[in-house]
């Protein structure tokens, strides 16, 4: 197996270097001799790429090293997937519900998700949120998304 | 003397004084969790900043910081975990210690030696300062461009220990930082046609998500696990402390000397300073056997390195505007967020604000020995805080932060995405510092590039017509060359290593 993590950073790297490369040719340019707004990308992904390819290439030669880590397990993968979900819950819940819930929500969905016993979590998150609230949003004065209810 | 009575008034005003003491309870409290950062800690608390003067909000960051690294020490202590990527060099020593029963020693020498080695770097910045300012003014485009392009390959080829995947870090945050509206025609670059990219990529919800998501993140996969209760320890022995100095005070001094040189050197900071300065008290050490095996000297040598480190990576940041570490690519952002510039004007026009800074370096490290023996004694039951419900309070702050800066719900999500970009790059041992520092110095980078370019008409050989543009040149050629020459030396694959910062 020489699909190594080195080798597919590296591939992304390449591809991302030449996307921006590619890109940045499409730029405009003032006249005369001046460089112009895609010069400096175009350099940086030229660089990305090569540095990409050596990576890559140097993923292929070694192969796997060390043994490698052991996989994620399914708990570890939805602890993940947890946090990701639970900032775009936060996101998409936020205007509609009010800071207040939706941060709550954000607290006990992530707390639940790693394991803390619910008699702990929910008082904690609760606390938390209203805290957060009167800090940021009435000391700090941030405009925090209000919700139908004003908070 | 009059100046020294108005800083001092300026500094005792009550809301100095809470923002000093509040700013150093969270250095504690951040410093001691392992795992969270003093970059984290920075990156969390520019939101709070954005209310504040910038001279309240400076002394909060170098407060909080001076503090949160020495409490880094506390877990490496207790638990053998390093509570700031800067202790790591020492906490085998410093366990070793703790298990001969002599935590209690080793936390109050840590204490001591982060104060001395604070103090030292503050007398650097405080001189040193004043005279690269001179320097500074003399600067041209060439001169910005070379010196930021060595920061940053020192950045990913020395300080990271991975110089290919430093690279590529460092090649990463560049080309995200030239998101936007470029410079030269006003031409929307890589915006994908969303406005909220037209200003760039928002640095600090950027550094909120690779230095705060990216931790939950990781420790979301071990949340389940608690740590195992603190040994216990009796009270520190401020006597045995310093017969301890006393006892080695060439490594303090060295330590100390070390670590202001690396800090003062853009793109290396205090981790590699602690690093370098372990390595060479080892050299030099009369019983290096001893080392990693519970001996005193790298405690006094890296711990005061690290801490004198932290204060001279202002020094670059402040003449320059060329961040010294990622905390220092934090307060460029908060003094351009306060609408001033770094560089030679704010010598000269901001005399009341770097004086306090100055005093302020002094005091907070002076105020970090009371507070700092608060913490030993504290420290057991800050680290009982369980995981599961830290991180996601975590979580929250760093959404909260991120959204308060602009009041824009996009750079929630710009946090997201670094987030899980810095998590992936960690993990696989891509350093994230020089990510940060591209993404900070890139602008820079560029404008004086361009400059530079429409200066010599397209003739790269004017790069190198200054001698002091020659000599930095030829220093970023040497930083360049170093990784090859070892690879050459060594003839062997290189060993992973772990990310710092």
């Amino acid at each position: 197996m020489r699909m190594t993590a080195d080798f597919a950073f590296g591939l992304v790297a390449v591809l991302l270097g030449l996307a921006a490369y590619i890109t940045a040719r499409g730029f405009p340019s003032p006249p005369g001799p001046y460089p112009g707004p895609g010069l400096f990308p175009q350099l940086l992904g030229l660089a990305l790429a090569a540095t990409g390819l050596a990576l890559a290439i140097r993923g292929w030669k070694e192969g796997p090293r060390q043994p490698s880590k052991k996989p994620l397990s399914w708990r570890s993968w939805a602890s993940h997937l947890a946090v990701i979900a639970a900032v775009l819950g936060y996101l998409a819940a936020a205007p509609r519900i009010g800071f207040l819930l939706a941060a709550f929500g954000l607290l006990a969905a992530t707390m639940l998700c790693f394991g803390a016993p619910p008699r702990r979590a929910l008082p904690v998150a609760a606390v938390t949120a209203l805290s957060a609230f009167l800090l940021f949003g009435k000391a700090l004065r941030v405009p925090l998304p209000p919700g139908p209810w004003g908070w | 003397m009059d100046a020294l009575f108005q800083v001092l008034t300026l500094l005792s005003q009550p809301k100095v004084v809470l923002v000093v003491l509040l700013s150093a309870v969270y250095g504690l409290i951040v410093g001691a969790m392992p795992g969270l950062t003093a970059t984290m800690a920075t990156a969390l608390l520019v939101p709070f900043l954005f209310f504040l003067d910038p001279l309240s909000g400076l002394v909060a960051i170098i407060t909080m910081e001076a503090v949160a690294i020495f409490a880094g020490d506390i877990p490496a202590v207790l638990l053998r975990i390093p509570g700031t990527p800067s202790t790591a060099a020492y906490t085998d020593d410093s366990y070793e210690l703790t298990k001969q029963g002599k935590g209690s020693l080793v936390l109050a020498l840590d204490l001591a030696c982060s104060a001395i080695g604070g103090i030292l770097g503050a007398l650097a910045f405080i001189v040193g300062a004043s005279w690269l300012i001179h320097i500074a003014t003399s600067f041209t485009s060439f001169e910005y461009f070379w010196l930021a392009v060595m920061g940053l390959s020192g950045a990913a080829l020395l300080a990271s220990g991975a110089p290919v995947k430093g690279t590529m870090s460092a090649l990463f945050g560049l080309l995200l930082s030239t998101v936007g509206i470029d410079v030269t025609l006003g031409y929307p670059r890589f915006t994908f046609g969303n406005i909220n990219l037209l200003g760039g990529i928002s640095f600090i919800p950027a550094m909120i998500g690779l230095y705060g998501v990216s931790e939950v993140l990781r420790q979301s996969t071990q949340s389940h696990l608690s740590h195992p209760p603190a040994p216990v320890h009796s009270d520190p022995l401020p006597r045995s402390v310093l017969q301890l100095l006393r006892r080695y005070k060439v490594q303090l001094l060295r330590g100390g000397f070390l670590g202001t040189l690396v800090g003062a050197i853009p793109g290396m900071g205090a981790d590699i300073a602690a690093w370098l300065s372990y390595a060479i008290a080892k050299r030099f050490s009369r019983e290096p056997q001893k080392f990693g095996k519970g001996s005193f000297e790298p405690i006094v040598d890296a711990g005061t390195a690290n801490n004198a480190a932290l204060a001279a990576a202002w020094i670059p940041a402040l003449v320059f505007g060329i961040p010294g570490d990622p905390v220092t690519a934090i307060v460029i952002g908060v003094l351009m967020m306060k609408g001033l510039q770094p560089g030679p004007l704010l010598f000269q026009q901001q005399e009341t604000l770097l004086n306090g800074l100055r005093a302020m370096f002094i005091l907070a490290n002076l105020l970090m020995l009371p507070l700092g023996y608060l913490a030993i004694r504290l420290a057991a039951s800050l680290l009982r805080i369980p995981r599961n419900i830290l991180m996601p309070v975590i979580l929250l702050l760093c959404a909260v932060g991120a959204y308060a800066l602009e009041n824009n719900p996009f750079d929630i999500g710009i946090m997201l995405v670094m987030g899980v970009v810095g998590y992936l790059m960690q993990s696989h041992g891509f350093p994230l510092a020089p990510a940060v520092l591209g993404l900070v110095l890139g602008p820079l980078i560029e404008e004086n590039f361009m400059i530079s370019m429409t200066k010599a008409q397209g003739h790269f050989g004017e790069f190198f017509s200054r001698p002091v543009s020659l000599l930095l040149a030829a220093f970023t050629l040497v930083v360049w060359s170093l990784p090859l020459l070892a690879s050459v030396v060594r003839r062997a694959p290189r060993q992973p290593s772990d990310a710092t910062g």
